[in-house]
């Protein structure tokens, strides 16, 4: 339940009108490294890595399984 | 079956595999290219049909290699992996992952170190294996190789709006996965904020080796009867995904996700077992003495809230990022992972990381139970599913490539540790390991192009 509340609020957040910026302001928020999910074959690396040994899973993406490692 | 002996790589030898299988990924690459730009190097029909494929849709991929090593003759595990993208006309794009995952190596089984010899038999139920004394048990009978592919369509529905279809299939000789996903993301007209919400079905089946072990039986001896049921397993899986991100200002995105998951059907590990120990004052108390299957909830509902931050600075960019994780079973974790990534020159960067992760136990963890208790109806001594807590320093080396591609390198030590002397260890428990410790080297290699 807190975690709902708690992601409710932070799309609220996204109301606030002094968030973001203009179509010529984004030369830094172009670069790769600024960018979420550009890096798809290592996250997906890692998420296979640590659900294997761990008990938690998903977080980024699907909490995916598929196979017989968790 | 698989009863090869065990193979033992060592680090140096992984590496090396590795930097050969990229340089032949990355020769193969070149020689391609070459070819598109030297169509008359391949003549006649074949240089027609490659120059019809490539104007077919615009191309772009990558191709990865995970090494995952465990000290002391644990699980090695070799992934190669490669993702090829098709865009066509009006961004609509067709994307097709295969990965290859081959598992050796040997892993805890669930039982509790003893002070005497331990024999278990092996999942077929024909053979056995015996760990020494202090030792902690480990299971080296299984070699796997999974097949993975994944497909997944993508395309505009508005002029703000995307959705997107995939399918995944996954299979091992005792596992076969095969799901369904779909998601939309609606951006804002000035695209500073996007939500998005998936959903995803998974159905799984599992067919153990030997057979489905009855939960909470005993485990026989080797060539006796042992308690199986006879039949294959399945399971189900629901998650639902909403997310968020969200550009704060010119050097700052924030990302927000939550989970949902829910699978029912078969949950357990056949393989693991839980320690029955004497609990009887006495020149044995607290030694082993039989052994029985694990038995979990068939049931699992799981929460998780991700939150990530991407922040420019003038000397790097800082990525963090935070995951609680909590589910119906009394499980519950905390992960917090960053990394900063230095430009060391134009075409060469670097990003040190860290990755702290911290979980309690479920609620029907035990490490072994006394043979005076009553059996719990669920109960797992899996150290996956206890208290523990996992550190991984890492490093990223990233040679960027022409066209906004780029090779990466990372290197990571995970190294997991968990309660070695619980309050409840009692006789001959008492001073050894009761949590043996996870140490695993992992590399990655990737290059897109």
């Amino acid at each position: 339940m807190r975690i709902i509340f708690l992601m409710l609020s932070l799309m609220l957040l996204a109301s606030c009108s002094s968030l973001g910026v203009k179509p010529w302001e984004r030369d830094i928020l172009s670069k790769k490294e600024m960018q979420f999910g550009t890096n798809a074959l290592e996250e997906g690396f890692d998420d296979h890595t640590y659900f294997s040994k761990e008990g938690s899973s998903g977080g980024r993406g699907f909490s995916s399984g598929g196979c017989g490692c968790n | 079956m698989q009863l090869r002996p065990k193979s033992k790589r060592k680090i140096g030898s992984l590496l090396a595999r590795a930097s050969l299988a990229l340089i032949c990924a990355t020769t193969n690459v070149a020689k391609a290219q070459d070819t598109i730009v030297n169509p008359g190097a391949k003549s006649g029909y074949f240089s027609g049909k490659y120059a019809e494929l490539k104007s077919w849709a615009k191309w772009s991929g990558e191709v990865g290699f995970l090494g995952y090593s465990e000290t002391e003759g644990r699980v090695q595990a070799l992934e190669p992996a490669v993702t090829i993208n098709a865009e066509f006309e009006n961004e609509k794009v067709w994307s097709t992952k295969l990965v290859l995952d081959s598992l050796t190596g040997a892993s805890p089984n669930g039982a509790l170190v003893s002070g005497q010899p331990q024999t278990f038999t092996t999942p077929s139920g024909k053979s056995n294996y015996t760990t020494k004394a202090g030792d902690i048990p480990l299971d080296d009978t299984f070699k796997d190789t999974r097949v993975n592919v994944s497909t997944s369509w993508s395309q505009p529905l508005s002029r703000t709006l995307k959705g997107s279809v995939g399918l995944n299939f996954s299979t091992e000789y005792d596992y076969v996965s095969l799901g369904l996903n779909t998601s939309l993301t609606k951006e804002s007209d000035d695209k500073n904020t996007s939500y998005t919400a998936g959903l995803a079905y998974t159905n799984d089946k599992i067919s153990a080796v030997g057979g489905t072990p009855i939960p909470l039986a005993a485990m026989a001896p080797s060539g006796s009867t042992q308690a199986r049921d006879g039949s294959d397993e399945t399971k189900s899986t629901y998650d639902l995904l909403l997310g968020m991100s969200q550009v704060i200002n010119r050097s700052w995105i924030v990302q927000a996700n939550l989970s949902l998951g829910y699978s029912t059907g078969y949950l357990n590990d056949p393989y693991k077992i839980v320690t029955i120990f004497d609990d009887a004052a006495g020149p044995t108390l607290g030694d082993a003495q039989s052994y029985i299957f694990e038995n979990r909830p068939d049931k699992r509902f799981k929460q998780s809230l991700y939150l990530a931050s991407k922040n420019n600075f003038k000397l790097g960019i800082l990525t963090t990022s935070y995951r609680f994780f909590t589910d119906d079973w009394g499980l519950s974790s905390h992960t917090v992972e960053s990394s900063f990534n230095y430009a060391l020159s134009k075409k060469w960067h670097i990003e040190p990381g860290l990755r702290v992760y911290k979980q309690s136990a479920v609620d029907f963890y035990d490490f072994a139970i006394g043979n005076s208790e009553a059996l719990p109806k669920e109960v797992t001594a899996d150290n996956r599913l206890g208290d523990m807590m996992a550190i991984t320093p890492s490093i990223k080396f990233i040679r960027k490539l022409q066209n906004e591609k780029e090779m990466s390198l990372i290197l990571r030590y995970y190294s997991q540790t968990g309660d070695s002397s619980p309050s409840e260890a009692i006789g001959s428990q008492k001073g050894k390991d009761l949590f043996p410790k996870v140490d695993a080297f992992i590399v990655h290699l990737n290059y897109s192009f």
